[in-house]
Order: structure tokens, then sequence, then C-alpha cells
């Protein structure tokens, strides 16, 4: 029953047709046997059927009744009445009508007995009908009434015949009516089982239907069960690359804070024309690099939902002001011009997270400069409508221009409009998803519309709430210049970081006492006066956080000494947190000089720098500054000189140059010097088959044996490290020996080195 | 029907006190075919009434056509209505006893004549009636009219060959 198995298809006419077949299968027989049965009583009230016997019986004993008459009037003939007689006689024949007309005579009219009475009752009327004829003369008509009487006594068995026949017929058609009743009777029962057949297959039926959509409902759950476990892994997943992104972020950005401040230090040597442009090629790249850095950031935070805008009242102008000037020199680059015009009525101070404001803007701009290839860029900053209260930043540009369907996938990750264009221009196509999000977590978004080889508009809507202009606005201090020097306490366990700091901070003028982690800086806050403390937010020991803590619970003036955690976690959550201890400023990683000057003067340590304006963050392309990486044109470094096997002769020549004699000397001695140098110290631990120690001081020497590119050195400690703390394998006893070779390798090396340097510097004076 | 009975006895009773002269009843000029005795206020013959078929041809004729167990066919009864006969005699009782030529006996309620027309047929299909053919008078209900009269009851009370009335 393919048909009936699906009753989940069928609809509500189908249900209605199958009902009423049921029911007119089952009740039209039932109500056709009613009828006959019906019929059957009527046909037995009103025909009277079983008066057949009765009429028999009567019409014998009216003959009896007769036959005494006659036989009175033979005995009697004087006081016979005639006509009483031949009433009698009346009678007799009205009884034989009523036995032969009857409407059920047909019970009666086949039997043989019935025919001879008839022939006989027809006969007897023949004779009789004369004789009755004369009634007032025929009491005294002897022969006639011999006549009757001989023929009565024919009739009467005759009669008797009759009368047993009726019997037998009544008995037989109450036979009949009875095999009938009891043919109906099973005729009912029968469509009483088809009828409970029938239920039982359309119960059966609903049940099964029931039972079907049960055991979907069954299988939809646990699915919706099964999918939501898989939501939960799958963001249980997205959540664990976030926290893997952010890990990275400060893995990546710890030595970048080496690398840029380096840099940066480079930059202040003197150098020759060809050097400068090294350092600059090398600037460039690292600031590329950071650029993809800051954009992979933004967009995993934006996923994890921890992007917070920190608002701030912002001069809206000025935000245009630097963007414009700093935009300009990538358009003229090009040959391309760049006009910005802020409307007149733009709102001075709004209530914004500048930063975020400005990243739009360099995104768009550079987009726009980046996709034209002549012509110009225009971009309007106006408000919007009166009422709406909010800012619309227009970007207009005469480039390529995109395709309707470029524009529909222009917004999507990754995405760049052109394959071609990508290779040529680079960048991690992540800018526009990365403004698009900001825009819109500034209660706007981003439109654009473009015609290929005519050139596109975007425009950026903002909700930026007007303020009241801060009250230290424009009380710019009259001399900026001089700055105080401040007695600075930082904990920092990694040695180079530590090294960059000293001099970035002896070059700031300020005196800096170091110590590793948290624990120590306790101890030298307690023993000494500081008038700050920088805190590397992670720490051996202690960390920055649980440092803060310690501070803020340290009896006497040293509790409210101000504290800057130096971090590369640029994760929201973690500067709240710092906030809640008690952390006053913060500084990124890697630490720029601008950046550490900002965070003093906002502890009220230094005035603030003169170029900045107050109540604005300033940040410099070379900060932390949320650059997108196409930003910064890339220049690869030409392939680099062939490198001797322990020693990168280049990196030790930069730090050479960079730091004092003295000062490197005693980075050697960190290293070398027994019994505190850290190859000692290992040597040490690796006696000792302590792990832990070994882990720890393994990194630290390869950390400072790649700063000064003791090559060989980095390898071999990095090869202890592996096995000290990645691995459950016993550190063998010629790990030791391995070390001390290529210590002995790299003291040659630098030995070898510094000769040939003096004798390079002999050859060119 | 309460209603109707009462309105005639009403009737009767206002006639009997204003004291009218009951409707004469003239004695039969044939044979007479049918004896009216016990409760009744007309009478023509010492202490019964008696009819001649002049006399009941007289009274207001109906006639209705019915089925009936003792013919195959229907057939049309034409006659006097009982209750306009009892009406004739002054009947006063409840029941009244029927007796036929063969001496069949049947009593039937008075009521019955009021409910519904009973007549006391004399023509069948428009002929009269011999003896032998159920005659001269027959007293019969409308069966086909009403389901309830199809039964042994008032198939008995249908008497043929009658020849007296008591009224009890």
């Amino acid at each position: 029953m393919p048909t009936f198995a699906n009753l989940a298809k069928w609809e509500r006419r189908h249900w209605v047709a199958a009902i009423a077949a049921l029911l007119a299968l089952t009740l039209t027989p039932l109500g056709w046997i009613q009828w006959r049965q019906v019929r059957l009583l009527e046909d037995v009230s009103s025909n009277q059927v079983d008066s057949i016997m009765w009429q028999a019986y009567q019409l014998e004993r009216e003959l009896s009744r007769l036959y005494q008459a006659v036989h009175e009037a033979q005995l009697n003939p004087e006081i016979a009445d005639g006509y009483q007689l031949a009433e009698r006689y009346e009678v007799f024949l009205s009884r034989i009508d009523l036995l032969t007309k009857m409407p059920r005579r047909d019970l009666l009219e086949n039997s043989p007995s019935f025919d001879k009475a008839k022939e006989q009752l027809e006969l007897f009327t023949q004779v009789a009908d004369p004789i009755f004829e004369q009634p007032e003369s025929l009491p005294r008509q002897k022969v006639s009434l011999e006549v009757i009487d001989g023929q009565i006594e024919l009739l009467q068995p005759v009669l008797n015949e009759l009368m047993r026949e009726a019997n037998r017929a009544v008995a037989r058609f109450v036979d009949e009516r009875n095999t009938q009743l009891r043919q109906q009777s099973h005729l009912l029962i029968g469509l009483a089982a088809v009828q409970a057949l029938v239920m039982l297959i359309f119960v059966s039926l609903l049940v099964r239907h029931i039972r079907r959509q049960q055991r979907q409902y069954a299988r939809l759950k646990k699915l919706s069960r099964e999918l939501t476990e898989a939501r939960d892994q799958a963001e249980a997943a997205n959540h664990g690359k976030s926290v893997f992104l952010a890990n990275m972020s400060h893995e990546i950005r710890t030595p970048f804070q080496g690398l840029l401040g380096m840099l940066n230090l480079l930059g202040d040597a003197s150098l020759t024309s060809q050097q400068r442009d090294y350092l600059q090629t090398a600037r460039d790249s690292a600031l590329h690099l950071l650029g993809v850095l800051n954009d992979i950031l933004d967009v995993s935070t934006m996923e994890s939902g921890t992007l917070k805008l920190s608002l701030a009242p912002t001069h809206l102008r000025t935000v245009v002001q630097e963007v414009d000037g700093l935009m300009q020199v990538a358009a003229r680059d090009k040959g391309l011009s760049l006009d910005i015009y802020p409307a007149a009525d733009l709102p001075e101070w709004v209530e914004a997270d500048a930063t975020r404001l400005r990243q739009i803007m360099f995104n768009l701009i550079n987009n726009a400069i980046k996709f034209t290839p002549q012509g110009s860029v225009m971009v309007e900053v106006a408000r919007t409508a009166p009422a709406t209260g909010g800012v619309v930043i227009t970007v207009r540009d005469t480039g390529v221009g995109m395709d309707a369907d470029t524009v529909g996938k222009l917004f999507t990750r990754f995405y760049q409009a052109d394959n071609s264009l990508r290779r040529r221009i680079g960048g991690t196509g992540l800018g526009l998803e990365i403004s698009r999000n900001l825009a819109r977590m500034m209660g706007g978004d981003i439109q654009v519309s473009s015609q290929p080889g005519v050139g596109s508009v975007f425009t950026v809507t903002l909700q930026l709430l007007e303020v009241a202009a801060p009250e230290d606005a424009g009380t710019v201090p009259a001399d900026a210049s001089h700055s105080r020097r401040l007695r600075v306490l930082v904990a920092e366990d990694h040695p180079i970081n530590l090294k960059y700091m000293s001099i970035l901070l002896e070059k700031m003028g300020h005196d800096a006492t170091f110590c590793e982690n948290g624990q120590e800086a306790l101890q030298l806050l307690d023993r000494n006066e500081y008038d700050v403390v920088l805190l590397d937010y992670h720490m051996p020991v202690l960390d920055g956080l649980a440092t803060t803590e310690a501070i803020r619970r340290l009896d006497g003036p040293a509790s409210q000494i101000k504290v800057i955690l130096v971090t590369a976690d640029v994760v929201n959550d973690t500067r709240k947190r710092a906030l809640e201890v008690g952390v006053n400023e913060f500084a990124s990683k890697p630490l720029q000089a601008e950046d550490l000057q900002r965070a003093l003067s906002r502890c009220g340590l230094l005035e603030e720098p003169e170029n900045s304006v107050p109540g604005l963050s300033v940040q410099r392309l070379s900060g932390p500054f949320p650059l997108s990486a196409y930003e910064m044109p890339v220049r690869l470094p030409d392939a680099g000189e062939p490198l001797d096997a322990v020693l990168d002769t280049e990196s030790y020549a930069e730090v050479m140059a960079m730091m004092p004699e003295d000062s490197l000397d005693e980075m050697l001695g960190t290293l070398f010097a027994p019994p505190e140098g850290t190859v000692h110290v290992l040597l040490q631990a690796l006696n000792d088959q302590d792990r832990a120690a070994v882990g720890y001081n393994a990194h630290k020497l390869k950390g400072t044996a790649m700063l000064l590119g003791f090559k060989a050195l980095t390898t071999i400690s990095a090869r202890i490290e592996h096995v000290a703390t990645r691995t459950e394998d016993p550190l063998t006893d010629d790990l030791g020996p391995q070390l001390l070779r290529e210590v002995d390798r790299t003291q040659q090396a630098l030995r070898r080195y510094e000769l040939s340097q003096k004798s390079t510097a002999l050859t060119l004076h | 029907m309460n209603t109707r009975q009462f309105l005639r006895i009403c009737l009767l009773s206002a006639l009997g006190l204003l004291g009218l002269p009951a409707l004469a009843l003239d004695a039969p000029k044939e044979r007479p075919i049918l004896t009216v005795s016990g409760k009744i206020g007309v009478k023509n013959a010492g202490d019964v009434a008696r009819f001649d078929m002049k006399m009941l041809e007289a009274l207001p004729q109906h006639s209705f056509t019915t089925r009936t167990p003792w013919f195959d066919k229907p057939v049309k009864f034409t006659g006097p209505l009982l209750s306009d006969l009892l009406a004739a005699v002054k009947a006063s009782g409840t029941t009244l006893s029927a007796v036929a030529i063969n001496d069949y006996k049947i009593s039937i309620p008075i009521t019955d004549a009021s409910q519904q027309p009973v007549i006391v047929a004399r023509l069948l299909d428009d002929k009269p009636m011999p003896v032998r053919e159920k005659g001269p008078l027959f007293v019969v209900y409308n069966f086909d009219s009403k389901a309830e009269l199809r039964s042994s009851v008032f198939y008995e009370r249908s008497i043929w060959q009658l020849k007296a009335l008591d009224i009890q």
C-alpha cells in the first residue's frame, strides 16, 4: 500500500475522502440490512401471515356450523329459518375468499391440497348456490338439504387437509423468515468484522504515522543537539584560535621591540648614506610586517569580540590634518593630488577613538591612492544631516574603479579587487573588513559606489557625539623641551629588551635601575626611592599584574608609585584587568621613546611633549600604530653576504656600532664570565640535571646570542632549551661539552673578527 | 382530541338540557341489517336502534382507499363514519362491543372513532358487499394513513359481516 503508507503527505481532502469512504463502506450495508428488517416486520404485521392458519381453521369451522345448521333444518324443518341457513352459507363462502384472496396466499398456492380444496369448493358452490337461492322454501326441500349434507361431508376431509397444509405453510414461512434473519445477522456480524478490520488498519496506520513522527522528532532533536555541540566545538576552536593569535602577537611583538628599537637607535648613530639607506629599508620592512601583524590582530580581536573603542574627547580637525600630512607623502610619491577638505561647520570636539578613526581614514585613502594610477583623490569630511549628529567622510578617486560584482565581494575577507594588482601592491586584504567593522562599532557604516574606469566613492558615516572642549585644552606649556630626570625602576627578564631599555632611558636622560622580575622589583622598591616603575607584563616569578598588586599593598609612599605596564597584549581585557589592579599607564611593545614619553607625561611625571595637541594621543608612524600593511612601500633588502658558520658578523657589527664599548664588554661578560655568566650557570644546571634551570638559562642564552649574532651558540642553546622544556628526553652528558665547544668557537671567532675589523680600519685610514 | 370530545359532550348535554326533541330515528323500512344497543339516547325498536341499508346510506358518506391484510391489492371503502353513526344514536359509553354474523366479537374503544376516521363500510370499490364478500357492513380503519394502525390490534377491530353494536 504505497499510497496509504505515506500518511504524512495526505491533505485534508484525502482524509475526508478516506473517512467518507470508510463510513459509506460500512454503513451502507448496515442501513440496507436495517431497512430489510423493517420491511420484514412490516410485511408480517400488515399481511397477517400467521392468519393463514386462522383463516383455514375458520373456513373449516364455518363448514361445520353450516353442516350443523343443515342437520338441524333436516331434523326440524318447521322451525328452521331458511334465511339464517342461507346466511350461514354466505358466511361460509366469505371465508373461502378470505383464504384464497389473501396477500400471502402464495404460501399455500403451490400445494396440491390447496388446489384440491379450491376445486372441491368450486364444485360445492356450483351445487349449493342454486339450492340456497330460495331461502324461504329451503327447510322443506329435503332432497336439496341431503345433497348439501353429502357435499359437506365430502368437503370436510379436504378442508381438514388444507388446515394442516396451512399449518405447515406457516411453519415454512417462519422458517423462511428465521433464515432471512439469520442471514442478516451473519451479514451484520460480517460487516461489523469488516468495519473493525478497517478501523484496525486505520488505527495501525495512524500509530505507524505517529511513531514515525516521533522518530523523526527524536532524530531532529538529536541533530539539533549535535549541531549545538558542533557549534560549541566550533566556538571553542575559534576561541582557541583567537587565544593563539593573541599569544602569537605577544611572541612576535617581543622580538619586534628589539628589532624596531635597535633600528631607531641605529638611526641616531653616525652612518654612511648607504648604511642609512639599508637602515631605512629595514625599518620599512619591519613596519610593514608590524602593519600586517596589526591587521591580523585587529581581525582576531574583532572576532573574539574583545575589541573595545577607547572613547575620549577628540579634536576632529586635528585628526584630519594629521591624516592629511601623512598621506600627502604617499600621494606625492605616486604623482597623485590628494585634497582633504574638512567642512567649515565640522564639530570641533567629538567623543571618539582617535586611533581607530585615523585607521579608517588611512585605510580608505590608502586604498584610493593604491588603486588610482593617475588623477586625484578627494576627501571630504562633513557633518551628516543636522539632527543625526554624525560625521560623513567621502573618499573619491579617479582610479580603476570596480564592477558591481567586485563591489559585492569587496568587504569579504582577503578579497582584493584584482589578483594581478595584489601581486603588484601587496597587503593582507583585511583593511576594508577592519574599516567597516570599526565604522559599524562607531554606529555607522561604509558604502561604496564605483564604475570601472571612472573611479570609486567610499562613503563612511559615523555617529560621533559632539562634546565640549576638555578643560586643559589649549594650555600648551610654553617650554616643553625641559624635562625632569626621573628615577626609573625597570623589571624586565629579557636581556636584550633590558639592554635596549637601558640605552633608551639613558638617551632620554633618566636614571634607570634594572631587575629581572617582580619579586626583585619589590625588594628594590623597599630599599630605594623611585619616581616610576616600568613592569613587563610577562615575567618569571612575579608577573606585571601580580607585582602591581603587591606594590599597591606596600606600606608607605612606595605603594603610591606610578606603574607603567609594558605589554604587547592589545586585548582590552588585559588593560581592563591591569587598571583594576592599579596600573597607571601602558606602553606598547616594542617600546618607543615617544610612547614612553607620553606614558610618563600622562602619569604627571613629565610635561607633554611639545609636538602634541592636548587631549590627543599622538602617535607616529614608527609607533605601534595600527596601520594596514599595504601602507608601507615594500622594498626587499638585497641578498645578504655569505655568513660565517659561527658568527653573524653583520648583526654583531650593528650591535658594536650601537653600543658603547664598555656596555658590550659588560654584555659579553654576562654570557661568558665565570661564575655568574649565563653559560656557566647553564653548565652548572646541566650538571645538576635541573630541568627548569636548564630551560630558563638556555632560553636566556639563546636570546642574547641571537641579538649578538652568535649563530652557533644560538643553535646549541636552542637545542638544549628544546630538550629541557619540550621533551621528556634525559639531559645527556654530552650537552655540556657541546656547549663548551660552541662557546670556545664563538670566542675564537670574536677574536678573529675584532682583528679583521682593526685591520680593515687601518686599511681604510 | 380531548377538547373535541369535551365540546361534543357539552353540545350533547346542552341539547338535552334545553329539552329539544331528540333527532327522531325512523323505524327501518327494509330488512334491518344493524342493531345498536346499550347506552344510547335514540331508539326506534324497543330498547334498541335498528338500521336498514337506506338509513345508513342517509348518513354522510365517506371513503378511503387502503391496503389490508385481506385483499391482495388496495381497495376503496365507502360508508358512514362510525362517529356519525354513534352520534345518530347518542351513544354515551366508552366501549362498543361489535358482533358479526359469523359470531365474531370484538371490543372497540369509542375513542377510536373520534381519533381517526373509522368507516362502517357498505361499499367495496363502490359496490355493495354481499355476505360472501364480507358484507353487508365492514368496520374499517384507514391503515395506510398511520403506521401504528398497521398492527394486529386494529386489524382485529376491523370487523366484517357486522350485525350488531352494543355500547357499554
